[in-house]
């Protein structure tokens, strides 16, 4: 054992994966609270999207489609997010000649596309930090926070066994003693008071990836084949472009039938292989989005 | 002189011994207790699908969910359990579980019923 007894050893390993983990946790978590006001700083760095309300009626067809023929004709995809209550503009997003994601606001009021700003914003640069923190290099970000993810958990448990005396340390704080002394019991009494979050937090982002950390177990149910998995669990669908030109059907009548048949408002419409004659329309409902 | 000589040798010969069973331990823990969980991981799915008929997606969730808490389990036991050679000989058993569902009798039962 790392340490002379069982609670000495958790101690040493609070110690080490505070120090070895802490930094990248602390980026995480504050961006992650920066995340939860995404939209509002969005409009604050983006200011030509500061919009009023949006028309409750608005066309796709007549507002996006010649936007997007124009900008991304040969793009794979085109993804369009409707206008919200905090987003008053209509999102186009589409991978450039690139590959590059590339995204365009137009003003759902008048169909007008917004100057670009070149800013990634909140939604664009730290909402991807938080999960990813850009390293899209096999995965190496995801890994990363993966660890620190489970580095925290590893960190909540032992952190409540150690300090035993958890309730008498709840209420305890020294700020006349040393500087350590009273950081240390304010330490112990924000860890303890959001502790229940702190788990979830950590577990439900662990979780959200699990796909990138157990791929074995999806290979093992599905050998050869995991897109098997996502289709049965996600209902994803997904077919190949032919090299068939046809043009695009309305997206305002696919809404109206998705919104009849979900019983909800549509918030993202995925146009894959546009322009062709297999393309498909993929429709979000946004009951979890607000 | 020439004592305290020999026993700042076995001080050091301590440490260096020390400091190894501890790398092996971190690298048990953490590497080790990684492939035991997907090991036992994969297996749970497994047994889901083939015992109680669970559908294969559902069992790939439950399974990878259950994953996330073995794993926590197993690096906190790394830590404290006092024989190195216990934690090696249960990481290794754990893994040993599933390659024996992997190629045992239960290898050659549908792994997923009606689905293509």
């Amino acid at each position: 054992m790392p340490g002379n007894g069982f609670r000495a050893s958790l101690s040493w390993l609070h110690t080490w994966t505070g120090v070895l983990l802490g930094g990248l946790l602390l980026a995480v978590f504050w961006s992650g609270s920066l995340v939860v006001f995404d939209r509002e700083i969005d409009r604050w760095m983006l200011p030509s999207t500061r919009l009023g309300s949006p028309p409750v009626d608005l066309s796709l067809d007549r507002l996006v489609v010649p936007h997007a023929q124009r900008l991304a004709g040969t793009a794979a995809r085109w993804s369009i997010t409707l206008p919200s209550e905090r987003t008053p503009v209509i999102q186009l997003e589409f991978p450039n000649a690139e590959g590059v994601s590339t995204r365009r606001f137009i003003d759902p009021a008048s169909g007008e596309l917004l100057p670009d700003h070149g800013s990634w914003a909140a939604t664009g640069f730290l909402f991807p930090f938080h999960y990813s923190l850009h390293l899209r290099w096999r995965n190496v970000g995801y890994w990363l926070l993966g660890i620190a993810g489970m580095g925290m958990l590893l960190l909540l448990v032992s952190g409540v066994v150690i300090h035993r005396k958890i309730i008498r340390e709840f209420f305890t704080f020294r700020p006349h003693k040393s500087t350590q002394r009273a950081t240390l019991d304010l330490h112990n009494l924000t860890g303890v008071v959001a502790l229940p979050f702190h788990f979830l937090i950590s577990l439900s982002g662990l979780i959200i990836f699990f796909a990138i950390y157990f791929p074995t177990v999806i290979e093992r149910i599905y050998p050869g084949n995991p897109a098997a998995f996502s289709t049965e669990a996600f209902g994803n669908y997904t077919r190949q472009a032919s090299t068939e030109p046809a043009t695009l059907a309305s997206l305002d009548a696919m809404r109206d039938r998705a919104r009849e048949a979900l019983g909800d408002e549509p918030y993202m419409l995925r146009i894959w292989h546009p322009g062709d004659a297999q393309a498909y329309v993929e429709v979000r409902r946004s009951f979890a989005r607000r | 002189m020439h004592s305290a000589a020999k026993q700042g040798r076995q001080q050091h010969q301590m440490d260096w011994r020390h400091h190894a069973s501890l790398a092996l331990r971190v690298l048990a823990g953490i590497g080790g207790g990684f492939a035991c969980t997907v090991a036992l991981a994969s297996a749970s799915a497994r047994l889901l699908v083939q015992l109680i008929g669970l559908a294969g997606h559902e069992a790939v969730l439950i399974a990878c969910m259950l994953g996330f808490v073995i794993y926590l389990g197993l690096l906190l036991w790394a830590f404290v359990e006092p024989r190195l050679w216990r934690l090696c000989l249960l990481l290794l058993l754990g893994i040993a579980s599933d390659l024996a569902l992997q190629f045992g009798p239960l290898a050659a039962r549908p792994l997923i019923a009606g689905a293509g």
